[in-house]
């Protein structure tokens, strides 16, 4: 009885949260005369077209390219600055350690809307209107405190003697962090690039003003782009959201592993 | 070989004096070990020599160079933590190889160095394991080969046995002691069992609340300890302390309670009270009446084997003895006991040094 009461729950629970992205999944389907009645539920005549016309009648190809790029560029970036980061408020002795971390918080804790106009006008003075560059900019800037904040706990959850011993042992600070801490945090490190990458794959109100063409547009300004004068292309809008998604699902498998081996580590470890 | 020189070393954190005024000199190949409770600032202390931690003032000499500005890595220095800081993500080969491969060794001298010492550790069919799936003994071993792969100039150890269990600790100790007489690097050990600073070291320096109470060979400090602290810190079970006051000086009888002892080969200057030590050894318990015996009460009965410990009673007096062969007591039974006239140590109260 309880198992069946549990089960039901974890369906509802299920259905919840997938129920959305399986009905977008049912109108890609459909042809265009099928998609504003009901019944039938499921497509009686299903059909690739939508699929197929995401990427004719759109430039869809290149907006998925600048998103690809543009989320990797942010999620390098992003780690890249926020690692050494996180390992010298973690671990190197420096003054002031709480309040440099409040001020990092402090910077997430602005609207973005807010910002908005201010870096504009920084983008434009910069040249870098409508590329790729105002947009990872803006996204590492805004991924940053996440970041360090995530990987500072990480890091400071390493035994401190085990950067002590490789210090012992010769390295330079530098060398304890690239050889010794950085493998260890790996875990850490894994767990954030797929939160900043869905970030910045996400983002829709700096890419709306900051691109201005197919050249940098990503994939949400890209969508919110499709409809006409005359005409919502919901099918359209719906096939391309199924094909932007699996990207992100790929990602998350890919690190899911060392995501589960950082979350038990604590375990075994001696 | 190093010798290791320590000229008024000082340590504060913020407000905090941890160490002070510290001078002391330890000699090349030595076996050195600090000793003390927990807080008395014997890890710090490593610490500095290790160049983890900057002194406040002070100077740290290896050799007669001043060393106290330079990193660990340009010190020499080898160090075995206590949790043994293994890096988990290195098989025990990798961790033994990791100083040699900072130190961008060729690949034939790092295999063959890091089989010399698995060798020696006995370590051979291990090379290959990651640390989680070492037992406690294993990673302590390559925790030291990690240390000695290199041969340092110091070699630093910081409680390394405490995670042991009993039996292997005394195991450990034995190697360690054939393993620094085989190398013949200058050691610096650091642990709060006094038993451990004794088996282990050619001499131990007795630390509290960072300042060196008394620095002498293991035998020294078992039989002429400087102050009552070093009396019933080293030696287990702890000297009795009782209170006395001087009645005559020569020949010497100081009163305690209602009994007088003449504790032999003193000469005092002070007068009034003073502080007799005595170990539990010395204290012999009878059922029979003893010459120059007093009477007193069992309280408890302690047999650890080898010998029995008795806690005994007289008054408002209470020491620990040892009980003679073969003897079977009770508390609360009646018994005799007598001190060894010429095992008494003298300190006195207002400074709680010997006399």
């Amino acid at each position: 009885m309880g198992v069946v009461v549990r089960l039901f729950a974890v369906a509802l629970i299920v259905l919840y949260c997938v129920g959305p992205f399986i009905w977008q999944f049912i109108t890609s389907l459909k042809p265009s005369h099928e998609l504003t009645t009901l019944p039938p539920l499921l497509p009686e005549d299903p059909t690739l077209e939508n699929y197929l016309s995401v990427f004719r009648t759109h430039p869809f190809g290149r907006i998925i390219l600048n998103s690809t790029i543009v989320a990797s560029l942010t999620t390098v970036l992003s780690l890249a600055i926020g690692s050494l980061s996180a390992y010298a408020l973690a671990k190197l002795n420096i003054r002031g350690k709480a309040l440099f971390l409040a001020f990092v918080l402090s910077v997430s804790m602005f609207p973005p809307i807010a910002t908005v106009s201010p870096l504009y006008l920084i983008i434009r003075l910069l040249g870098l209107r409508d590329t790729w560059w105002a947009l990872v900019m803006t996204y590492t800037t805004f991924s940053l405190p996440l970041t360090i904040w995530i990987l500072t706990n990480f890091f400071r959850a390493i035994p401190n003697e085990i950067y002590l011993a490789a210090l012992v042992d010769g390295c330079t600070p530098f060398q304890a962090f690239r050889r010794v801490l950085l493998p260890l945090a790996l875990p850490g490190i894994s767990a954030t690039a797929i939160l900043v990458f869905i970030f910045s794959w996400n983002e829709f109100l700096f890419a709306l003003t900051f691109t201005s063409t197919v050249k940098s547009r990503t994939i949400p300004v890209g969508i919110a782009l499709f409809p006409g004068i005359h005409e919502i292309p919901w099918a359209e809008i719906s096939a391309a959201s199924v094909i932007v998604t699996i990207p992100i699902v790929v990602v998350v498998f890919m690190f899911q592993r060392r995501i589960i081996e950082g979350l038990t580590a604590g375990a075994v470890k001696g | 070989m190093t010798e290791i020189r320590l000229r008024n070393i000082e340590k504060r954190f913020g407000d905090v004096t941890v160490i002070e005024g510290l001078d002391l000199t330890i000699h090349g190949r030595e076996f050195f070990t600090f000793v003390g409770p927990s807080g008395c600032g014997k890890s710090t202390l490593l610490n500095l020599i290790a160049g983890l931690e900057d002194i406040t003032s002070g100077e740290i000499l290896f050799d007669g160079t001043d060393v106290s500005r330079l990193s660990p890595s340009e010190r020499d220095v080898a160090m075995v933590f206590q949790s043994y800081a293994l890096y988990p993500h290195m098989t025990v080969f990798e961790n033994i190889a990791f100083p040699l491969r900072v130190r961008k060794r060729d690949e034939d001298t790092i295999s063959s160095e890091v089989r010399r010492v698995a060798g020696l550790l006995g370590l051979e069919g291990l090379l290959t394991r990651l640390p989680r799936e070492l037992s406690g003994g294993q990673r302590q071993r390559v925790a030291l080969g990690r240390a000695i792969v290199r041969r340092p100039r110091v070699f630093l150890m910081d409680e390394p046995l405490s995670n042991l269990d009993a039996r292997l600790r005394v195991d450990m100790r034995a190697e360690l002691k054939k393993l620094h007489r085989e190398l013949g690097i200058t050691t610096v050990y650091v642990t709060h069992d006094q038993e451990e600073a004794l088996s282990l070291s050619h001499r131990v320096a007795v630390l509290l609340d960072g300042r060196i109470q008394q620095v002498g060979p293991p035998a020294e400090l078992f039989e002429k300890p400087a102050t009552t602290f070093v009396a019933t810190f080293i030696g287990s079970p702890s000297m009795n302390l009782l209170e006395g006051s001087i009645m005559e000086r020569r020949p010497l009888r100081i009163g305690m309670d209602d009994i007088v002892v003449s504790p032999t080969g003193w000469d005092i200057k002070i007068q009034g009270k003073v502080i007799l030590g005595i170990r539990p050894e010395d204290v012999v318990v009878s059922t029979e009446p003893l010459t120059d015996g007093f009477t007193a009460e069992v309280e408890v009965v302690e047999p650890v084997g080898s010998t029995v410990w008795v806690d005994i009673v007289r008054g408002g007096m209470r020491l620990r003895a040892r009980m003679l062969k073969g003897m079977e007591l009770e508390p609360g039974a009646q018994v005799f006991f007598r001190f060894d006239p010429a095992k008494f140590h003298l300190f006195d109260p207002s400074t709680e040094r010997r006399l």
